[in-house]
């Protein structure tokens, strides 16, 4: 049975699995949210969902996800590499291939949304002028079909 | 759609419109309003201004092409967006990390996918062929 969390989960453990990202990242891969204390991650979130019907059944369903690795800290640098890093795993079929078996799917590809998928910014701390968390990262779809 | 002739243009431009004026709506209803939270346990009261809703903008930056955009300027949306660290109330008080809001992604998309849809009923309904994705 096509259970869309498997998708979810495939996405974090192909990410998870590449020791260039968590080099940088060593926090790991979370959903939405980090742990407190965690200040070297990766957030994955679930932004859109839809679903291409063809002959009367689901041929395809897209999954869009915000991606972005999230370092504390004034320099940009780490932040970003990490993000280019993520954009090799994800980008047109990513490093190493697809993302594997899925259960219930067969992947079709991976790969940026059509536009605006870069995600960048700097997010001030209003207690601590001194503290900065660092964002970048993008939005990547990822397309299955039921099996 | 940089090609389509000038005899269609109006009633593209109308697809184009109702669709980017509908996707503005639908997000500055799924932005929180201007409202009170009411107190829970020992936090205080907090607000939320309204800001996001109020600055959801539409423009229209060609006569000849068909282009509707739609912006969130509200200079915390890309937060809300996609999520923060440190989120601190309008009172001051902090309240831990905020997890991504989608709102503008999933709904541009939406009427992105019916746009295309609509505009492509429209030549084929004008005799044009339409190929590719």
């Amino acid at each position: 049975v096509a259970d869309p969390a498997a998708v979810d989960a495939a996405v974090i453990a192909k990410l998870l699995a590449d020791t260039a990202l968590m080099t940088t990242c060593t926090d790991k891969v979370y959903r939405d949210l980090a742990p407190q204390g965690a200040t070297r991650f990766v957030i994955v979130n679930l932004q859109d969902a839809h679903t291409e019907r063809q002959f009367n059944q689901i041929g395809f369903e897209e999954y869009v996800y915000l991606v972005k690795a999230v370092v504390k800290g004034k320099s940009g640098i780490d932040a970003n590499t990490a993000a280019a890093r993520i954009d090799a795993l994800l980008e047109n079929g990513g490093a190493g291939g697809s993302l594997g078996i899925v259960t219930g799917y067969g992947v079709m590809t991976t790969g940026r949304i059509e536009d605006g998928w870069r995600v960048r910014y700097t997010e001030a701390d209003p207690d601590n002028e001194d503290e900065r968390w660092q964002h970048a990262g993008g939005l990547y779809s990822v397309w299955v079909s039921p099996s | 759609m940089t090609n389509l002739p000038k005899e269609l243009n109006a009633e593209g431009f109308a697809i184009v419109q109702e669709n980017t004026e509908g996707a503005a709506s639908e997000i500055r209803l799924k932005y929180p309003g201007k409202h009170s939270i009411p107190r829970h346990g020992t936090w205080p009261q907090q607000t939320t201004s309204g800001n996001l809703r109020d600055r959801v903008k539409t423009s229209y930056p060609s006569s000849t092409i068909l282009i509707g955009t739609v912006k969130s300027t509200a200079p915390h949306a890309g937060l809300y967006e996609f999520g923060t660290q440190t989120r601190h109330t309008d009172s001051g008080a902090t309240r831990g990390a905020s997890p991504p809001h989608p709102v503008t992604v999933p709904t541009a998309r939406k009427y992105r996918r019916k746009m295309e849809t609509e505009l492509i009923a429209m030549v084929q309904r004008h005799g044009l062929e339409t190929s590719g994705g």
